[in-house]
């Protein structure tokens, strides 16, 4: 009976890999993936090389544009501030985010719960225009905490600026913070409570348990937080092209903006620079992937799911964290929520005190949804629109399917499909845009300058995400409820779309809302292919931004932010009641 | 013996998504010193929250727990001990070997940390003495996640005894290793348990373990203690419907008992096959509705000539079903319509639809109150 079910097994699987629907699809999806992820990334190399941009006819080989970038004392100007706004940034948002998960997941802190909000709500304002607000709290002159030296003792200007390298490690750090929260508090969550439990029936007391057994436990989980965060850090835009560009302080990702942005671009140097970043990226991912590996040592049957015991705080202790949650709500939402609002409020951006009041209107909203700014505006509410609803719909597809060959198929080259749809993980944001924007010169023609070219582009970004997503799932749907389908008849697209997808729908809506989320607030991309007809919202504001008109850009950002939470909160409800159906 | 574990009216109540949950409900027994104390019962009974109650990894709503005269817990009085001030030592389910210590590290993490102050010598000559008891001597150099699971378990077990603790936790420690491996650790556990003295809680679910290692078992179901006292009298007899049926099989014949009579005493029971006499544990008053429990081993099939005496009731029927299990024939026979599970050995010679008489002894014939479980529930809500 038994030899019969495994020769039925391997008839079946021999069966899959002859399928010649398989085959088609597979042969399809390796050539779209490799489309989607390889072309960009090999003509940024190749043009690397090149002597002509782009678009320009003719060019030779030449490594002049290394030579020219390793010559050019910027570089390493760029390469050691964007080490030090990397570091910083990563130290400060570890500080946070590990002191927060540890707070609000195992200690009885009051607020735990305002404490979550915060932190998801957070992610609904886009990083540019958390940098625009705390350009404008920090303002010299007019910035909320500069007031009191301005406003009372009378000064020329306050401590405080936005355009320091102290300001963007803090604002990125604060950014960083709701991310590495979000990563270390599943790690709480994954830790054996037993092990602790272990310590606690060895007559050992709660503090010697968390300095003994938590944090040496955990450890490795943190350093792959931090490599994992450091990597992305190394092509982060958005904050330093708000606060240090202006100031002419350039990371990496504000140098490749700006090459190939001045007229004529310098895509030489571009290319080369974002050359240097994905190598960058890639490094840190493979050892991210080794001490991810040393981390998988530890790992331990789990026993019976017991949750971990809270530390009881005393009243001094519950005070102090109560007041600590409270200021992180206001200084990552609160306070820049506010001040963005304030602005939007007025036509020339004064510091919110009593004598600005008169000034307040609604001019700013009426200008751009009933004014002759909407056009403008509209435009590229209907292009962010699009994004939101294609973008998650084609990436959520694409990876169910792509994950169904990586999990369950006995296909030769499955690993390769799954490392391609991870590989624009490993590849720093601005690197991918500037990708995206020689295939629209050079490939993509016609699409250069529509919203479809930033579709397709956002595909590549955030499939990585969605396989990912879709992979974990694939392993929790036992190989038998398909294998049954097949027994029962039916081939294998049918039984992909009857049984794999409905029995996927959770992930695929949680995944589905979190690229919408992301999809619609992305800048760097968007920013570098961006025409006059492709605009989208953010790419709106940063433009009403940098063109002085700060209450458009305000008004712009206040209704992103808005439609942002509205996804927030249905990604909430959603999550809620499918794991209530479960 | 002294008692040197006492639980009173232990309560425990989680909420849950699906509402409360009552996972202890007045749970009162002691445990003598030196003594290996089994909880058993089927997953959700309550067995591993009472355990971790004692060990104060969890906070029961209501009860006293002392340990000694050391009082562990005493809700009348307010009183609460954190686990780490209670001295006891617990072996996981999951055994919670710290991935990031060696052998050595692990067994001496107690000595080191703990309340207790030894010199290095001292810890180095328990942690050996303690690793030698379990076997593990050699390998103290070793990383604890490259130990297989036996030797994670004797790891855990080495661990949970190195500061000599008043008493030992076990918490299903058996269930995570393979069937031959399993064998060999409860017999070494025994061992060494008796070797020690020391007095020892276990939990499981499986009633071989419980059997064969304990001093006293109580069979808990749903929060309930529903039973407790030595193997034997636990298997042989069952006080209500639910041990009987958790620990070995049984049949059942319900009816009404026809004399009333004091404890231990033997009465008839009037069922749907006649009168059936039989052993009651407890005073019982005629016209009560009762069940008479009889195990498969101890019911006799004869091909035709039917024993007699009064010491055995008899029934007659066909044979339904022959299982051959090896040691054991596994009968089904056809009573009136019942069905009666009777095991017997292999080399009678039962054969399916012969007519048989079926015998067993009254002393083997034990009167469980009917419907304990339902009512159990029933105020369990």
């Amino acid at each position: 009976m038994i030899g019969q079910q495994t020769t039925v097994g391997r008839t079946l699987r021999r069966g899959m890999r002859t399928d010649p629907q398989v085959l088609i699809v597979i042969g399809s999806l390796g050539a779209l993936l490799a489309f989607l992820v390889v072309v960009p990334l090999v003509l940024v190399l190749w043009f690397s090389f090149r002597t002509a941009g782009p678009g320009e006819r003719g060019g030779t080989f030449t490594i002049s544009n290394y030579v020219d970038t390793f010559l050019n004392p910027l570089t390493y100007e760029l390469l050691i501030n964007t080490f030090w706004f990397s570091v910083g940034s990563i130290i400060v948002g570890l500080i946070i985010g590990v002191g927060f998960a540890w707070l609000i997941e195992r200690t009885n802190t009051p607020l735990r719960n305002f404490g979550f909000v915060s932190i998801v709500i957070n992610s609904a304002m886009p990083a540019a225009m958390f940098a625009i607000a705390w350009v404008l709290v920090l303002n010299p002159r007019t910035g909320l905490v500069n007031l009191p030296f301005t406003a009372w003792l009378d000064w020329d200007k306050g401590p405080f600026n936005p355009n320091t390298m102290w300001a963007l490690i803090f604002v990125e750090g604060l950014r960083l913070a709701a991310t590495i929260f979000l990563m270390v508090i599943g790690l709480f969550r994954s830790m054996d409570p037993s092990l602790e439990e272990a310590s606690s029936m060895s007559q050992v007391g709660t503090f010697k348990t968390a300095r003994h057994i938590t944090l040496p436990i955990m450890t490795p989980g943190i350093l792959g937080v931090v490599v994992y965060i450091a990597t992305s850090t190394v092509g982060v835009f958005e904050i330093p092209g708000v606060m240090g560009m202006p100031a002419d302080i350039h990371v990496l990702a504000t140098r490749i903006y700006l090459a190939t942005s001045q007229t004529p671009p310098d895509y030489g140097f571009a290319t080369s620079l974002a050359t240097i970043a994905g190598i960058l990226g890639v490094v840190g991912i493979f050892i991210y992937h080794r001490v991810t590996r040393i981390q998988q040592r530890f790992a331990t049957v789990t026993g019976k799911g017991y949750r971990p015991r809270r530390i009881e705080l005393g009243p001094t202790g519950r005070f102090i964290s109560a007041g600590l949650i409270i200021l992180f709500f206001i200084l990552t939402f609160g306070l820049p929520m506010f001040i963005l609002l304030w602005a939007s409020l007025i036509p020339f951006y004064q510091a919110p005190l009593p004598k600005a009041l008169e000034f307040v209107s609604l001019d700013a909203y009426r200008f751009i949804l009933t004014g002759p700014g909407r056009h403008e505006f509209m435009q590229g509410l209907r292009n962010s629109l699009l994004l939101i609803l294609v973008v998650p719909a084609l990436t959520m597809l694409l990876s169910a399917v792509v994950s169904w060959f990586v999990v369950r198929s006995r296909a030769r080259g499955k690993s390769i499909l799954d490392m391609l749809a991870f590989m624009p993980h490993t590849v720093p944001g601005i690197v991918m845009g500037l990708a995206w924007l020689i295939i629209g010169l050079f490939v993509l023609v016609p699409t250069y300058g529509t919203i479809w070219l930033i579709v397709i582009a956002h595909i590549s970004l955030f499939i990585a995400y969605g396989t990912r997503t879709t992979n974990g799932a694939m392993f929790q749907i036992h190989r038998e409820l398909e294998e049954a389908g097949a027994m029962s008849g039916a081939a294998w697209f049918s039984t992909f779309r009857r049984i794999i997808l409905p029995l996927l729908m959770p992930s695929l809506v949680a995944g589905w809302l979190w690229v919408a989320i992301h999809s619609g607030r992305e800048l760097t991309v968007a920013l570098l292919l961006q025409s006059s007809s492709n605009r989208i919202i953010s790419a709106y504001v940063w433009q009403q931004f940098f063109g002085g008109r700060l209450n458009l850009a305000a008004a712009a950002g206040v209704l992103l932010v808005i439609l942002i939470i509205l996804l927030v909160v249905l990604t909430r409800i959603v999550g809620q009641r499918l794991s209530r159906q479960q | 013996m002294a008692v040197a574990l006492q639980v009173r009216n232990l309560f425990k109540r989680f909420d849950t998504d699906q509402g409360e949950v009552r996972a202890v409900e007045d749970v009162t027994f002691d445990v003598e010193a030196g003594a290996f104390f089994t909880l058993l019962g089927p997953s959700g009974c309550g067995k591993s929250t009472t355990l971790r109650c004692i060990a104060g990894l969890e906070r029961p709503d209501d009860g006293d727990i002392t340990l000694e005269d050391a009082v562990l817990v005493s809700s009348s009085r307010g009183m609460w001990t954190p686990p780490h001030k209670r001295p006891m030592g617990m072996v996981f389910q999951s055994y919670a070997i710290w991935p990031h210590m060696n052998v050595f590290d692990n067994v001496a993490f107690p000595l080191k940390q703990g309340p207790q102050k030894f010199s290095n010598a001292e810890t180095q000559d328990r942690v050996m003495r303690s690793l030698a008891l379990v076997h593990l001597d050699g390998l103290e150099k070793r990383p604890a996640p490259q130990l297989s699971g036996g030797q994670q378990q004797r790891l855990a077990l080495a661990r949970a005894l190195v500061n000599e603790p008043k008493a030992l936790l076990l918490d299903e420690p058996l269930s995570n290793l393979d069937a031959k491996l399993r064998e060999e650790m409860r017999n070494e556990l025994k061992l060494l348990t008796s070797t020690l003295g020391i007095t020892t809680l276990f939990v499981t679910h499986d009633q071989l373990e419980a059997l064969t290692l304990s001093d006293q078992v109580a069979v808990m179901d749903s929060g309930r203690l529903v039973q407790y006292g030595p193997p034997r009298e636990i298997y042989e007899a069952p006080r209500n419907r639910f041990a009987a049926e958790f620990i070995g099989s049984a049949n059942f014949f319900e009816g009404t008992v026809t004399d009333a009579v004091e404890t231990g005493g033997v009465t008839g029971v009037e069922t749907e096959h006649g009168v059936l006499r039989c052993t009651t544990a407890e005073a019982v008053a005629r016209g009560t509705r009762v069940a008479v429990a009889v195990r498969p081993e101890n019911v006799m099939l004869h091909a035709g000539a039917s024993p007699a005496g009064d010491d055995v009731n008899v029934l007659s029927g066909t044979v339904r079903s022959v299982v051959y299990l090896g040691n054991t024939l596994d009968c089904a026979v056809d009573v009136n319509g019942a069905l009666v599970k009777a095991d017997v050995h292999p080399g009678e010679p039962v054969n399916e639809s012969d007519t048989v008489t079926l015998s067993f002894k009254v002393s083997a014939s034990r009167v469980v109150p009917v419907g304990v479980a339902v009512a159990a529930a029933e105020q369990a809500g």
